[in-house]
């Protein structure tokens, strides 16, 4: 009874908050909550029950696996708009849950926030887990990457199947215990390879026996191939091996097989790959694995390109409290051909919270855009200065940096005026979504 | 010239430490004084003479431990060498290392090179779960008693000091040694700990130069200091001090 009148409410309030034009996505699960504080605990649940975890690119590997359980006529139920904390899940399952508490369809997929997910897992299982990576990600709610390792921890089970990423030691020294089944995946060595010189990587010293770890090279941060000089820690070889990778033609081999990735972001590799690595786990047939990657088309969401007065204006939504998404972003520019103008620049460290720690600015190497392809880095925003700061001790010339005092009067004029060549703007959502109303105001859309 | 020793430069790195040598490379490079910057870690053979200042940062709980395993073998050469007036920047948890012991999550205690009075208490683990309540986190800002600049900073730490006998700041923002505390870090000499995390030298240009001016007349009484206005730096500082404090 309590159980139906949950689910009743819980739909209810999706559709008046919908109604309301608000995202509706969340509210219901509050209240059905309120009403029945253990609801999760009493669902019959799918065959597969899914998760997706980790500091970054969970959004991305969830919509590809979502893409994959499409084409392959599994019917499931996922977080699209990406609510991934208690309240946004509950939401999800009782809106796909019959007033008996049986869940309608094949799988449940849930992006899920590596923190709440501790909470909501008290209620029910997964049958997978896919982990991404754990990296520096918003410190002032997370701390730091070994207490989110520990967090995950706390909620393996021997009987889920671990899908992960073994090129980061956090992520793979979860799984040394798990005595349930474990899916490796990883990457070869790419032209993206290169260490950082921020001295800034975490996870360096061996989780079994304290010794330093050698790499015989990183993809970012510490994610790469490793070993411990000291016992037998090392990166093991992945099941599904992505190599022989070309970014710039969006192409990659997992084991023997020939893949698409869907734009020119390193990040896109790690998607697909653990993608492709859930989809084998639920032995899926590979030939429609394969077909539901390679032919039917698949668009991540990330990229936003305008025409700016003859000029390619890519939108590079950066995580601010995320060094590696920073980095990703820098690392795209450089490969990118022709003469480059940058904007840079934020008003808050989070969305979430009110706190503004600035320290994940000097973890971003920043160093690396010394290039000669980069004609002009604009700086905007509440933190301008200490952008600044930061760009002078990266050693760029100074004639190279434009300060903007105020960002709404004057971006379109110096962008026309001062710069040249594609733009890259590579700033927070925030930020970014003040950008799109300028360009807007200017008569340029994306449509 | 002027040597500094960046210590266990690969963990105690967690909150962009980077910035602070950056920092005091480039305000000496300023003042046309060279500095050179070692980067040692756990099994290097520290030489606790050779050096004018050392730099610690913040690390975690683990990657601390680890760190404490090695410096332990120095206990006498760090006692001495901060009674001799070498100079000790220790920023967040790093400082925790030079008192007497720490507290961990399951009540044990670990010894510390027990050089000042203090101790640390992880803060429990009965509340790890809820959202970061086990850590202290927040922007900071407080005086201390050799500069008329507010030092501005950021915590975010999962441990509290106790019977402290000296500080740095006496907190007009944000929390102390524990949350009840308005004293913050600890002053013996040339001995700077805080748990003021990320890039303090960066943050707080005059503090850096309060520092830089007093090394360097130290080793030169005569020189003219040279002072900057107006950096990207100072903006920035007052432009929080704007924002955020006042």
């Amino acid at each position: 009874m309590r159980m139906a009148l949950a689910i009743i409410i819980c739909k209810i309030a999706n559709t008046l908050s919908k109604l309301l034009k608000k995202e509706g996505t969340v509210i219901g699960g509050y209240w059905a909550l309120k009403i029945y504080p253990n609801v999760l605990n009493n669902i019959k649940y799918p065959k597969y029950v899914i998760g997706v975890t980790g500091s970054s690119g969970k959004g991305s590997t969830t919509e590809l696996i979502s893409h994959i359980l499409n084409k392959n006529d599994i019917t499931y139920a996922y977080n699209k708009n990406g609510s991934n904390a208690v309240n946004g899940i509950t939401s999800l399952i009782l809106s796909n849950t019959s007033l008996n508490g049986k869940y309608k369809k094949q799988a449940l997929l849930m992006e899920l926030d590596e923190k709440h997910m501790v909470h909501l897992l008290k209620h029910f299982m997964l049958t997978h887990l896919v982990i991404t990576n754990i990296t520096r990600d918003q410190p002032p709610r997370n701390a730091h990457p070994e207490y989110i390792q520990s967090l995950i921890k706390s909620i393996l089970k021997d009987n889920m199947h671990l899908i992960i990423n073994v090129d980061d030691p956090l992520v793979y020294g979860l799984s040394i215990d798990h005595k349930g089944k474990k899916t490796y995946y990883g990457m070869d060595k790419t032209n993206y390879s290169k260490a950082s010189n921020l001295h800034n990587i975490d996870a360096q010293y061996c989780p079994k026996c304290g010794s330093k770890l050698i790499y015989e090279f990183y993809h970012y941060g510490h994610l790469g191939k490793y070993k411990c000089a000291n016992c037998d820690f090392k990166r093991p070889n992945p099941d599904f091996l992505a190599h022989t990778i070309d970014i710039k033609n969006r192409t990659i081999y997992i084991n023997k097989d020939k893949i698409k990735i869907p734009s020119s972001f390193l990040y896109s590799v790690y998607f697909t790959i653990a993608a492709y690595s859930l989809a084998n786990a639920l032995t899926l047939q590979k030939d429609k694995i394969l077909y539901s990657i390679n032919i039917e088309p698949f668009i991540s969401k990330r990229l936003n390109t305008y025409n700016f007065y003859g000029r390619t204006w890519q939108m590079l939504s950066s995580k601010n409290e995320n060094n590696l998404s920073y980095k990703q972003s820098i690392d795209y520019i450089l490969h990118e051909k022709g003469i480059k103008t940058i904007i840079l620049g934020f008003d808050n460290s989070s969305r979430r919270y009110k706190e503004n720690d600035i320290s994940w600015l000097w973890d971003i190497d920043f160093e690396n855009l010394k290039d000669k392809s980069i004609d002009k880095i604009v700086v905007i925003g509440r933190f301008k200065y200490d952008v600044m700061t930061r760009l002078e001790y990266a050693k760029i010339n100074t004639e190279k940096l434009i300060l903007i005092e105020n960002f709404e009067i004057d971006i379109v004029n110096v962008l026309k005026n001062k710069t040249k060549g594609n733009i890259y703007s590579m700033v927070c959502f925030d930020k970014e979504n003040e950008l799109k109303e300028i360009l807007k105001k200017e008569g340029i859309t994306n449509d | 010239m002027i040597k500094i020793a960046h210590l266990y430069y690969d963990i105690m790195n967690l909150y962009g430490e980077n910035g602070n040598i950056r920092a005091l490379k480039e305000h000496f490079e300023r003042q046309n004084i060279k500095c050179e910057i070692h980067f040692l870690t756990i099994n290097d053979k520290i030489d606790f003479e050779k050096y004018d200042i050392f730099y610690m940062g913040m690390g975690t709980e683990n990657g601390q431990i680890l760190v404490l395993n090695d410096l332990m073998k120095y206990k006498k050469q760090v006692k001495k060498s901060i009674e001799d007036g070498k100079y000790y920047f220790m920023t967040g948890n790093a400082y925790e290392l030079f008192g007497r012991y720490i507290i961990d999550f399951k009540g044990r205690k670990i010894e510390c090179l027990n050089i000042f009075p203090y101790y640390t208490k992880r803060i429990n683990k009965k509340d790890f779960m809820d959202d970061c309540d086990f850590r202290i986190v927040g922007t900071t800002s407080g005086k201390c008693n050799f500069l008329d600049k507010e030092i501005i900073g950021f915590q975010n730490r999962g441990g509290t000091i106790h019977e402290s006998d000296k500080y740095f700041i006496k907190i007009n923002h944000g929390v102390g040694y524990e949350p009840k505390s308005l004293y913050e870090g600890y002053l013996y000499k040339n001995f700077l700990g805080t748990y003021l995390l990320g890039p303090l030298f960066i943050r707080n240009p005059y503090l850096t130069d309060y520092f830089i001016k007093k090394i360097i007349k130290e080793k030169n009484s005569s020189y003219k200091f040279k002072i900057f206005k107006n950096t990207f730096e100072i903006k920035a500082y007052e432009t929080f001090l704007e924002n955020f404090i006042n």
